[in-house]
């Protein structure tokens, strides 16, 4: 009933004309992820650049590329050219660039620096001509211990007011005087940090950040000419002024937008105020977001590769909004935003981050608020346990395709995404952590993966026994070098704690801690010699490096099916003891809709969207039936390319003269073996992944909250230091959990 | 006399209004919440929540605590500071000092004393210090059934002044010739004060008893700071239990918890009002 119903709703909308995501707004680069170094307003189009360049006209489905040639600037090949810099000078495409030459140290210094013209050719060339070699200004140069210096990185929304050029740069803003090439830098104080800029009215440049003196964020008005700055307001409405971004304004009309919390605002400069929203903003905002107004109406703003072009100029309203919290800023939160909107282009999604939701979700639920209409959290969370064991969270078994999907997940993964009895929540997200052990690092030391052990119980007597094996190579080492042997117990503890949660939750119907298989694993791990393993007591130095030919244990790894590759390494879930079953533990991230949402059949439309834009690498973790290898999606290509490789050096080796065969021969085999890599480890999901993690999953759960970690960390960390015995520690933990239980958790 | 009656009613409205919106209106429905079964439909179930709630061990437990350390800490600061205030009374001149520093702890906020009290209180603090000084073992005053000791401490240091405050206004209503009647009759300290003092400020006394109940009744942050979420039982109060249940959007047992310790707090204090009733015809 409630499906027709959201189906009606959804027609009846249709014929308003409202739109979210509608005619004249369009999203580019999300597909190919752009590197963007910068972008602009150029003669009322957008021009984009990074490796390459890109120009985008209002009304086209896409953007134009154009790759950068600037061969014709100097014919010494020892230089290496760089982009640096593209700006508009009045309608004309300039760039301001740099040469790199290397000495046989490959320590680089900067060797030449051109301004001129870009052409944009035919041939989809971005030329430049016309070009004047000039001084690389010294206030834009880096320079390092070793001698060799490089400009500093160079990225943002350049602009030239009256032959100054505004730069922004990681290190801070400046204004680059385009005729006697010298650079000042804007806020060179210190009172203030620039967060954005864009060109403003009178000839002055918008600033927006922190400013020291009002101990808030603020707008500024910057005429780098005169050096002058003018407060124009206090941002102190925002909630998290700091997340405010995508900075753009209208030097004409002195409009100014910026994006918040998954929204387009005008923001009024003289006040600071953000004024009403004008649509959604799905993509994630970092308050460094490039953004620019160009053709007069259009407003873009990027964001990881992907930029977003709104018409500023439209005057519809949606007719329903959804607002969803993203805790988890999930990819797939935003591709199920494109995939609905595109289907649903009468209501509005806006897609939020905001912290404070997530922390006061149960404030809100006992508030009744309809604010939200989606949560995307972590079901290992508090807030989530207590929704789900209060009844918070709508039933989504009128949605067919929820319920569908709910038949193929793990029993133990559906149980825990469900409410009595009721599919009420949608996996979006797994994680599983587990032990790796590292097969070269072992072999290095004469010992293999099968004689480690696989529970802790014994592990931890293995370790007194790996010094006599680790003698074999002194670089090998046991755990990460930047650990001490408080680290490492702490870290070892931790892992154990949390094993042992696990195991509770499948295995115990009550909760104890104080048992003799926790009295056993603590007194093991205080006997464990961590010095005769080469872990220092205390550690000397900041900066570390190794290989996983030399570290044997990440006793805190990442063994989800699609995040992780374990090239040469084994994973491992460790189970208690050696009488004891392990238990595949998974965090599930989970979607779910709001019981007060008022728009609660359009929410559900949502997480049916949602549904289909999770990765399908992620549903390997939740579905014991996938069990065909997944490819990676370049898979084809890589092998391709291997084999053309391959099928060249047989031929080449074949022509050949028996003088030159032996050295084509090596790089035959190398091809060869170079195939045969590609075609193993080319998979986003391979066969003896797959194999393992359902050879794990006897045992699957679900991970509820990870309590004996979080209430006993402080306990935890007293025994850690040796303020308590594993007694006391034991028996105070075994307090917590048994009043716990009492209270009715 | 009309008009004046109906012009007294609008000067009350408003705190009236007050009244109703933010203590009445809430009070009955909260009461509603604690008939509810505690699911979002927010279904009657009668007296339920109070039967179970009853029967649950940490409820009666926290209840305990609560009670416990209200008895105790209520009547030391009512001692100490019924003392304090009669050597201040004494204390002419030169009493201001000691009366302004005495204000002091009430007037901090009590996350930064709590602090201090960690330092003070903590393994290798200056309490422990002093202890192994004269010769004594160390004592974990933060864990355990120890953290009773800090946790009373803090209340009496904190709440302290402004009943030394209250009790030293009250008694320097109490003429001098009366004192010196007494002493002229051969009345000693003892038999003043149960004689003269006591009786004359019996409305303060109880003012004071009743207010810092009240904020016994309260001590809970001091515990959870230090204690966690589920501190040693022996300092687990209704508070935690509350506290926890809220956590867990079981709204139905914070109300039925708070309204089942609203009655017993009713009785109690009835009970005072009572007894002052009595001492207070009894004295005049």
């Amino acid at each position: 009933m409630k499906r027709w119903f959201c189906l009606l709703l959804v027609l009846v909308l249709s014929a308003s004309g409202a739109a979210a995501l509608a005619e004249g707004d369009v999203l580019l680069g999300r597909d190919e992820s752009l590197y963007v170094e910068g972008m602009f307003a150029l003669d009322g189009a957008l021009c984009i650049y990074g490796n390459d360049l890109y120009i985008y006209r209002p009304g086209e489905a896409d953007y134009q590329t154009y790759s950068f040639d600037f061969s014709g600037l100097s014919e010494d090949e020892s230089l290496s050219f760089e982009r640096g810099i593209v700006f508009d000078d009045g309608g004309q495409l300039r760039g301001f660039t740099f040469a790199l030459r290397y000495d046989d140290q490959f320590r680089g210094e900067i060797a030449k620096a051109f301004l001129g013209d870009i052409d944009l050719t035919a041939g989809g060339l971005a030329v430049m001509e016309n070009a004047v070699e000039v001084e690389w200004p010294e206030e834009l140069t880096e320079r390092y211990d070793d001698g060799s210096e490089m400009p500093v990185s160079l990225s943002g929304t350049p602009f030239i007011i009256g032959g100054t050029l505004y730069l922004n740069a990681y290190s801070g803003a400046y204004a680059l005087d385009l005729e006697t090439m010298e650079a000042g830098e804007l806020a060179a104080e210190g009172d203030f940090y620039l967060s954005a800029m864009c060109p403003y009215t009178d000839g002055r440049a918008l600033l927006y950040g922190y400013s020291n003196d009002l101990e808030g964020y603020a707008l500024y008005a910057c005429d780098a000419a005169s050096g002058e700055r003018e407060l124009l307001s206090a941002v102190d409405s925002v909630p998290v002024a700091g997340d405010l971004s995508g900075l753009a304004a209208d030097p004409e009309t002195g409009a100014v937008w910026c994006a918040y919390d998954g929204q387009i605002y005008a923001l009024d400069a003289a006040t600071g105020q953000l004024g009403e929203s004008f649509g959604d903003m799905p993509l994630m905002t970092y308050g460094s977001n490039k953004a620019c107004l160009f053709g007069g109406h259009y407003y873009a703003i990027e964001s990881n590769g992907a930029i977003l072009v709104r018409d500023l100029s439209r005057d519809v309203q949606p007719e329903a909004q959804l607002k969803v919290y993203d805790g988890r800023y999930l990819d797939s939160v935003t591709d199920a935003y494109f995939a609905y909107t595109a289907a649903h282009p009468e209501v509005s999604v806006t897609i939020s981050h905001d912290y404070e939701a997530g922390s006061q979700i149960l404030e809100d639920m006992l508030n009744r608020s309809s604010e939200y209409d989606i949560y995307i959290l972590s079901t290992a969370s508090p807030e989530y346990a207590a929704l789900r064991d209060r009844g918070y969270l709508y039933d989504l078994s009128g949605s067919a395709a929820i319920a569908e999907l709910f038949e193929g997940l793990y029993p133990a993964v559906a149980e825990h995404l469900s409410s009595n009895g009721a599919p009420a929540a949608l996996p979006v997200e797994a994680a599983v952590r587990g032990f790796c052990i590292s097969d070269d690092a072992l072999a290095r030391i004469g010992l293999t993966a099968d004689d480690v052990p696989t529970n802790w119980s014994d592990f931890l007597d293995f370790l007194n026994e790996l010094p006599q094996y680790m003698g074999e190579d002194a670089a090998v080492m046991a755990f990460e070098p930047y650990m001490s042997q408080e680290d490492v117990r702490s870290q070892l503890l931790g892992c154990i704690l949390t094993s042992y949660q696990a195991y509770s939750d499948a295995t115990a119907d009550v909760p104890s801690i104080d048992t003799p298989l926790m009295r056993e694993l603590l007194d093991k791990l205080e006997r464990v010699d961590f010095g005769a393993l080469g872990v220092p007591e205390k550690v000397v130095g900041d900066s570390f490096s190794w290989s996983s030919e030399e570290l044997l244990f990440t006793t805190d790894a990442d063994v989800t099916l699609g995040d992780n590759y374990f090239y040469r390494e084994t994973p491992v879930i460790m189970a208690m003891g050696p009488e004891e079953p392990p238990v595949l533990a998974m965090e599930v991230t989970a979607a779910f809709v709001n019981p007060f949402s008022e728009n609660a059949g359009l929410a559900v439309g949502f997480l049916e969207s949602l549904a289909g834009s999770v990765p399908e690498d992620v549903w390997y973790n939740f579905c014991p039936d996938k069990n065909d290898p997944l490819p990676a999606p370049e898979r084809d290509e890589l092998i391709a390319g291997a084999q053309r490789y391959y099928d060249q050096t047989v031929a080449a080796y074949e022509a050949a003269d028996a003088a030159d065969k032996q050295a084509l021969k090596q790089e035959m085999d190398s091809a060869e073996e170079n195939l045969k890599q590609v075609t193993e480890y080319s998979w986003a999901i391979r066969p003896e992944q797959i194999e393992w993690f359902r050879a794990n999953d006897d045992h699957l759960i679900a991970m509820g909250e990870s309590w004996f970690v979080d209430e006993g960390e402080e306990l935890t960390m007293q025994y850690i230091q040796g303020r308590l015995d594993a007694g006391q520690y034991l028996r105070q933990m075994e307090n917590k959990v048994r009043m716990r239980a009492m209270e009715g958790m | 006399m009309f008009r004046k009656k109906k012009s007294v009613w609008l000067f009350l409205l408003p705190g009236f209004a007050g009244l109703m919106l933010f203590y009445i209106v809430p009070f009955i429905g909260g009461i509603w919440y604690s008939l509810t079964d505690g699911s979002y439909q927010n279904r009657f179930v009668g007296l339920a929540n109070y039967i179970s709630i009853w029967q649950n061990e940490m409820f009666l437990l926290g209840l305990k605590n609560t009670l416990l350390l209200s008895l105790i800490c209520a009547p030391l600061v009512w001692v100490l500071s019924f003392v304090i205030a009669a050597l201040l009374n004494r204390l002419r001149p030169g009493g201001a000092f000691f009366r302004n520093s005495i204000l002091l702890p009430y007037l901090m906020p009590s996350s930064a004393m709590l602090l201090i009290w960690l330092l003070l209180f903590d393994y290798g603090g200056v309490v422990n210090r002093l202890i192994a000084a004269f010769g004594g073992g160390r004592v974990l005053w933060l864990e355990g059934a120890q953290l009773r000791v800090p946790i009373v401490l803090l209340f009496v240091w904190k709440n302290l002044g402004f009943a030394v405050v209250i009790f030293l206004a009250a008694l320097q209503t109490i003429p001098d010739p009366l004192y010196e009647y007494a002493t002229l009759e051969g009345a000693g300290f003892l038999r003043q004060t149960f004689g003269i003092t006591l009786p004359l400020i019996v409305p303060s006394a109880f003012l004071i008893i009743i207010l810092e109940w009240i904020n016994a009744f309260k001590i809970f942050k001091e515990v959870y700071f230090i204690g966690g979420a589920y501190p040693d039982e022996a300092v687990y109060t209704l508070q935690n239990y509350m506290n926890n249940m809220y956590g867990r959007l079981n709204y139905q047992n914070v109300t039925t918890a708070a309204y089942s310790f609203a009655l017993i707090v009713f009785a109690l204090f009835g009970a005072l009002f009572l007894l002052e009733r009595v001492l207070r015809r009894k004295f005049s």
